[in-house]
């Protein structure tokens, strides 16, 4: 495994323990509250009864910003790969969490297959569904949803080789090419309340690329903003700093 | 939600975060298209008796602007795979058989296509016309004009034989 293997899962690893941690301590501190309400239940039912949080249709809205993939990603590709992305949802009868997800990128990468020097920007949008049953409308939540997402970029694929042994090594340029790519995601995550209206939250995200096929002629970008490097599926991780309003 | 549950989480995600960082950049992928050319001809043996032939008994190839570099060398081989290029739609080779010297001359169109990030691109080739001298060729015959790998029978050449 190479050093900087270790260092990413290392910080995936001291991430997902800040997070833990957090949802395990607010959920352990929202049950020790649900147990002293129980014991006030019991006294006075007339009191309990109006304490009750309504549940209304808007909840708030949280506004984050990806820490994982603009901080370490860089790191880790030594500045040849940035990404920057925020992230909004909605809470909506608690359980529902609308998504919306923007972002920019930009790749400078090689294979043997050429060289990719591309940016430009994403949109993933989706619904999250709180899954936690016990306490839904603890501002901790555990998240699993969709997504669909779109990449838009200008790239340039140089150097690209083409068979060929007896007659010399042939490559061709393919500058200033458009690209539009497509996929859908399954996500899980959480998201947590650290300090008054301070939230943070992970994801893990499956991605299936559904634009894979390249036109006549044509090539297809190395690397898509919001989705990786190019495969038919992908795996990615976001952690997410932000406020709730 | 018991900690227990985030150990499990911590593994998988440690275990895919390591192993989902980028696909593979090493094409593992044949992505050569060459022409295959067999060969018929008549052999009279020094009794006088005629065999049909379908091998080279001994050949030499090159190509035109290659001069200095054979292709291939070949003794009692049936079938040849001779690469077109990409560059150009004519791809031209000499043949050294029998102490004769016989040029072809391929004409063709060349059609790129994307295979993958990791191997570029393969170019097809479709056959037009196949010129030559005359030295040695009689005939040829086009039996595939889509030059798309390695297996395929794409001429087959008359020989006048001796």
């Amino acid at each position: 495994m190479k050093p900087e293997t270790f260092i990413y899962v290392g910080l995936v690893l001291l991430l997902w323990i800040a997070g833990a941690s957090e949802v395990y301590g607010q959920e352990n501190k929202s049950a020790r509250r649900l147990k002293s309400s129980a014991v006030v239940e019991q006294k006075d039912t007339t009191v309990q009864q109006e304490a009750a949080p309504k549940d209304t249709i808007y909840n708030g809205m949280s506004l984050k910003v990806d820490l994982f993939n603009s901080v370490l990603e860089p790191a880790r590709s030594k500045g040849t790969i940035q990404n920057y992305e925020i992230a909004m949802n909605w809470r909506l009868k608690q359980r529902f969490f609308p998504t919306l997800e923007l972002g920019y990128a930009q790749a400078e990468t090689a294979a043997d297959g050429g060289k990719h020097k591309g940016l430009g920007g994403f949109a993933r949008v989706g619904l999250d569904l709180n899954v936690s049953k016990k306490h839904v409308r603890s501002e901790n939540v555990m998240l699993v949803g969709l997504r669909v997402g779109t990449a838009l970029q200008r790239y340039d694929l140089t150097e690209v080789p083409l068979n060929n042994n007896y007659w010399g090594t042939q490559t061709m340029d393919f500058r200033q090419q458009f690209g539009a790519d497509c996929w859908g995601e399954v996500v899980a995550g959480c998201q947590v309340q650290v300090w008054k209206g301070l939230q943070m939250g992970w994801y893990l995200r499956f991605k299936i690329l559904f634009t894979r096929k390249a036109q006549d002629g044509g090539v297809l970008p190395y690397y898509l903003p919001g989705f990786g490097y190019r495969d038919d599926t992908n795996w990615g991780v976001s952690y997410y700093i932000g406020g709730f309003f | 939600m018991r900690l227990q549950h985030f150990k499990y989480g911590l593994l998988l995600l440690a275990g895919l975060s390591a192993w989902s960082c980028r696909p593979d950049t090493v094409c593992r992928q044949d992505l050569e298209a060459a022409m295959g050319m067999t060969v018929q001809w008549t052999s009279i043996d020094t009794a006088g008796v005629e065999s049909l032939m379908n091998q080279w008994d001994s050949v030499l190839i090159w190509g035109a602007d290659c001069d200095t570099v054979p292709y291939l060398e070949v003794k009692n081989q049936s079938k040849l795979w001779l690469p077109l290029r990409v560059d150009t739609a004519v791809t031209t080779y000499q043949i050294l058989w029998h102490e004769q010297m016989e040029f072809i001359e391929i004409h063709h169109t060349n059609d790129r296509q994307f295979i993958s990030n990791a191997c570029g691109c393969i170019v097809y080739h479709t056959i037009d016309t196949v010129l030559f001298g005359g030295a040695f060729i009689d005939s040829v015959e086009v039996m595939n004009t889509i030059v798309s790998g390695t297996t395929e029978e794409n001429i087959l050449l008359y020989l006048g034989g001796n």
